[in-house]
């Protein structure tokens, strides 16, 4: 079947259109793309577009050579459905690295005499609060965990196979964002990514609230833990209802501030064994909260449910009415408990969570202001599930719909985080975890002017704008371009380093630029073969003509290495690159 | 209307019913959103084409003209440097009405006391006298660590205004919600949330001292643009401007530096907006900053700016300030001051103290070491609500509504404290909490009509028929 490539107009949407590439690689099978039942795709936009590096570029980390590969070979539905099922795919390898770059390297110092202490060193990872806190008990030696927290993360999105689920996971962070810089998060943060965000990313959402309104991070960051019925604490209670469920519409919200009143009066008692309960003693130290349990540091975080502390009557949030006046005698151990959870699934249930989180998907993955037409198919997904997310994703993801998503006039920009990924999956670079915190570092892997000075890249994407639990605020790091438009100097510096072996801990060498350029590639050449690398040549012909020409300028005067050190650290510089395919 | 008869907009006391009046009148002002939507991060065309900002249709050209109307350089405009307290600081902790039972009932752990009075737990919580027999006010006191405060406000010809019960007349109690409005000048009623800033619309809207290609007119402190600057021409955010150089391998020759500014420069004009204007103005800010030399800086004499990160950052503002004509922003942000619980007032290490003697120190050192250079300047430090007037049970307090703000400069009438006591009794509070009667929009309006010398004050702070028009407190000579 032959379909030469033209320009669809926008009514002939189940016009098949492929592009040169897709028809090299779809081999035998044929010309057709399959949406996921079975239909042909519309594919809705002249040559330029290529619907299987979309996927690769909006849900992972940045394209790479084994990913390709999978693409190619299951197609566009095939690898979705594949990627969505991250228990079935092996991801030892990923792990392997990430357990080297804990275990392997000493960044815990012994405050009293300065050296690097292995009996300390200890990785981050399937920890409780108590665990980590225990291991890092002072202000210094917690710049460990939070720098190996923030890394694992960095590492897991540069090399999992998983790379659906790590992106959703990152996403979610961010929904539910909490503050890894806080003072004591450097033991709880991970174990909230563990047990609040890992489990639920591609799970049901109302079990996702319910897991992060429970969880020792989030008591602390939003202060709940604290919130009694003689002063309710609102901070949490309001987060809640404006981040995680209900969110805001235009501005507006549904709810008003008596409501985030009410709430508050509904979660007061939801608290942890805290560290302050375990200084300076709880009321009940021995026996208490839901069900009933003696408590001690080993339990640091726990959720409990200090009965005695909320507040009991009847509580209106949007006109449903929680608790009632009149109490059981005697008061069973965990009454009270329900009003909040019940509230929980109410919020997570209503028409605007639906419409909140689908917005929120949306804006994270493929476009600012996304049309009503589109929030609503999503946040139906999201309904008629139940609060499920795979089915969100599902349909966000639909091949059937590319017209509708297609992003050629609606730029979404490589975030921070996805910046440098990208470059690491683009260019597989050695990482050398013992140069991070070498001899001469040793100051910077303490303190000094960042705890990130000894793992350089990760420093980099702060830079640029973004880090895994570095936002201060609970609203997470936003998903509109604008806001990542101001971060062009460091993104250049940071592809300047990458390509010339100055960005601490990582190098690339002559092997490492044929894996991005082909072997022996002519000098004339070098700009679309980086092209080719990064974006399946996807690039603007302006940018990479443009860049051909300045290395054509350079060419007398640098080595072969060279020059293809600065050719991919411009093609990683140009306009068009900060933007996903 | 003078400011003195304006009062809290009817229909804004955050009911439910009321609610429904302001999402009618949020749709109607969507054209207004969307033509304001065209400004985007980067600027807009609106001045350079005559289009209206606030036309029904978007800006058609939402690229910035590469020639400008020239200006005719003369007089260095005006230096701003804005400072946001993030997290909502509380302005009860800041301007103390000790004398006011409604105050003594509601505070304990952060209660500021007449000195005179008996039951002073203990001497540090004895406030310093600021204003007192002022007809309409009450006594005024601040705590200990605002000493350098006091100072400036006390001087002769004093350069410091404080506004209480101040900001955003939205009653929000989110900080995100309230940032964006005081940031956007706008409140939740007019639009709904901006993208551009007030000062981004003051900065396309004021451009006669601007001549040449590239601008650096401003930057913000951060890894993010503030909001303050979204919008404005020649504005990127800048987190260390000691540390801002050209992106190129140490040891290149001049001509390969040249060579990669070039292709950076010609592929990002043609690419176009939003990422061209950034670059030019990264590459602009690049040049600017390379030619100053961080380390020498001398303040004026007897100045010595805190030794935190926050007074760095002012004393390199002020550095650029005296040797940047062309500069004319700085943003800054502290905090955070989101003092839910162990608020701190009155020892060091606490968290509102520690914040509260940078701040004052801050301010000191900036004042003195910028009055005697010929260049005006102006500063407005802003938060997004003040606090509950009722503290918690966690020695601490929760988001609020009416706060403090303060303006301080070559031309800002000092020694007053500016705005409507509301007051404290329970039938005069929002909520629980101390409301506004002083508009932030009228006190960034005067700033930039009177400091800036920008009359587009319809632009920057955008009027709403009916409810809202700008006009000047009346701090400014």
């Amino acid at each position: 079947m032959d379909s030469p490539v033209k320009s669809p107009s926008k009514q002939s949407l189940r016009q098949i259109e492929l592009t040169r590439r897709t028809v090299m690689k779809s081999g035998a099978a044929g010309a057709l793309m399959l949406g996921l039942s079975g239909r042909a795709l519309a594919s809705p936009m002249a040559s330029g577009f290529d619907p299987e590096l979309f996927l690769l570029d909006r849900l992972t980390f940045g394209l790479n050579d084994d990913m390709l590969s999978e693409i190619q070979t299951r197609g566009y539905a095939g690898w979705l459905t594949w990627q969505l099922n991250p228990s079935a795919i092996n991801d030892a390898a990923a792990e392997a690295i990430v357990a080297d770059a804990e275990f392997g390297y000493p960044l815990w110092f012994d405050e009293t005499t300065g050296l690097p202490n292995p009996a300390k060193m200890t990785n981050v990872l399937n920890k409780t609060p108590a665990e980590l806190f225990l291991q890092f008990p002072g202000e210094t030696s917690g710049t460990t965990p939070v720098a190996m927290s923030a890394l694992a993360v960095m590492l897991r999105a540069a090399y999992s196979r998983r790379q659906l689920f790590y992106v959703m996971a990152d996403f979610w962070q961010n929904v539910h964002s909490t503050f890894l810089l806080q003072e004591n998060q450097h033991a709880l943060w991970m174990p909230f990514q563990e047990n609040v965000i890992y489990p639920y990313a591609l799970g049901n959402y109302a079990n996702m609230v319910k897991a992060s309104a429970k969880h020792s991070s989030m008591m602390l960051y939003l202060n709940q833990y604290r919130s009694d019925k003689t002063s309710p604490i609102e901070n949490y209670a309001r987060e809640l209802m404006e981040l995680h469920t209900l969110g805001l519409k235009d501005g507006v919200s549904v709810f008003d501030e008596i409501d985030v009143e009410e709430v508050a009066k509904i979660l007061t008692g939801w608290s942890m064994h805290s560290l302050e309960d375990i200084i300076e003693g709880y009321p009940n130290p021995d026996t208490y909260g839901c069900p009933a349990q003696t408590m001690d540091l080993n339990d640091y975080g726990k959720f409990v449910f200090k009965q005695e502390k909320h507040l009991f009557g009847k509580k209106t949030v949007l006109g449903k009415v929680y608790g009632s006046n009149v109490l059981p005698f005697p008061l069973p151990g965990c009454y009270g408990l329900s009003e909040g959870e019940d509230l929980i699934d109410d919020l997570v249930a209503r028409d605007e969570t639906a419409e909140h989180m689908a917005t929120r998907m949306i804006e994270w993955f493929l476009m600012d202001d996304p049309p009503q037409a589109l929030i609503d198919r999503v946040a139906g997904a999201f309904s008629s599930s139940g609060s499920e997310i795979v089915p969100m994703v599902q349909e966000l993801f639909d091949p059937t719909f590319l017209n509708e998503i297609h992003p050629s006039d609606n730029l979404k920009i490589r975030r921070p985080i996805n910046y440098v990924v990208a470059a690491l999956r683009a260019s597989n670079p050695t990482i050398d975890m013992e140069e991070l915190c070498s001899e001469n570092l040793i100051p910077n892997c303490i303190a000094g002017s960042s705890i990130w000075s000894g793992i350089k890249w990760v420093g980099s994407s702060i830079e640029i704008g973004q880090v895994p639990g570095g936002r201060p605020s609970p609203d997470g790091y936003p998903g509109e371009n604008e806001a990542y438009v101001g971060g062009l100097r460091a993104r250049l510096q940071f592809a300047m380093e990458l390509a010339h072996d100055l960005s601490l801990g990582l190098s690339l060498d002559s092997t490492k630029l044929d894996g991005i350029f082909g072997v022996a590639t002519p000098t004339t050449d070098l700009a679309e073969a980086a092209n080719q690398k990064v974006a399946l040549g996807y690039l603007d012909n302006f940018d990479v003509r443009r860049i051909q020409t300045y290395i054509n300028k350079l060419t007398p005067s640098l080595s072969y290495d060279d020059l293809r050190r600065e050719c991919f650290s411009m093609i990683l510089s140009a306009p068009s690159y900060q933007y996903l395919h | 209307m003078s400011h003195e008869e304006r009062t809290l907009v009817p229909g804004l006391e955050g009911t439910c019913e009321e609610k429904l009046s302001r999402r009618d009148l949020a749709r109607s002002f969507r054209t207004l959103r969307t033509a304001l939507a065209g400004v985007g991060a980067v600027g807009v065309g609106a001045t350079a084409s005559g289009q209206d900002l606030f036309s029904s249709q978007p800006p058609t050209e939402s690229r910035l003209p590469k020639q400008q109307v020239p200006g005719t350089g003369g007089a260095k405009p005006a230096f701003l440097l804005s400072i946001f307290l993030r997290g909502g600081a509380d302005g009860l902790s800041i301007l103390a009405p000790c004398d006011d039972p409604n105050y003594q009932a509601a505070r304990n752990a952060t209660r500021i006391w007449n000195p005179a009075d008996v039951g002073l737990p203990d001497p540090s919580m004895a406030g310093i006298p600021l204003t007192a027999g002022i007809p309409g006010l009450p006594d005024f006191w601040m705590p200990q660590v605002l000493q350098p405060l006091k100072d400036l406000f006390d001087e002769p010809n004093s350069k410091l205004a404080l506004f209480h019960a101040s900001g955003s007349v939205d009653p929000t109690r989110s900080h995100f919600e309230q940032q964006n409005q005081m940031e956007s000048g706008t409140t939740g009623n007019a639009s709904p949330p901006q993208p551009s800033g007030w000062c981004g619309r003051h900065l396309v809207t004021k451009t006669d001292h601007f001549i040449g290609k590239g601008l650096f007119r401003g930057f913000s402190y951060s890894n993010f643009l503030a909001q303050t600057l979204n919008g404005g021409q020649g504005v990127t955010p800048i987190p260390d401007p000691t540390n801002y150089a050209f992106p190129i391998k140490p040891g290149a020759s001049q001509a390969q530096e040249d060579a990669r500014a070039d292709a950076l420069e010609t592929m990002y004009d043609k690419f176009g907006d939003p990422l061209d204007t950034s670059m030019e103005s990264v590459l602009k800010a690049i040049a600017v900053l390379n030619n100053v030399d961080f380390d020498s800086y001398t303040p004026a004499t007897g100045v010595m700016y805190p030794p935190t990160k926050f007074g760095t950052e002012l004393k390199q503002a002020a550095q650029l300030a005296k040797t940047v004509d062309k500069l004319e922003v700085v943003q800054l942000n502290t905090g955070s001051w989101d003092t839910h619980d162990a608020q701190g007032v009155f020892a060091a290490g606490g968290r509102m103290y520690d914040l509260m003697d940078e701040l004052a120190k801050g301010l000191e050192a900036f004042k003195k070491d910028m009055v005697d250079d010929g260049r005006e300047f102006i500063v407005l430090v802003m938060t997004e609500f003040g606090r509950t007037l009722a503290e918690n049970s966690s020695a601490g307090t929760d988001h609020g509504h009416g706060g403090v703000t303060i303006a301080m400069g070559t031309n800002v009438i000092g020694g007053q404290v500016y705005g409507t006591w509301p007051g404290l009794a329970p039938g005069q509070l929002d909520i629980g909490d101390m409301v506004t009667t002083t508009d932030i929009r009228d006190i960034i309006g005067e700033v930039v009509a009177s400091a800036l010398k920008n009359p587009n004050t319809g632009i920057v702070v955008p009027p709403e028929p009916g409810v809202y028009e700008y006009a000047p407190v009346g701090f400014m000579a």
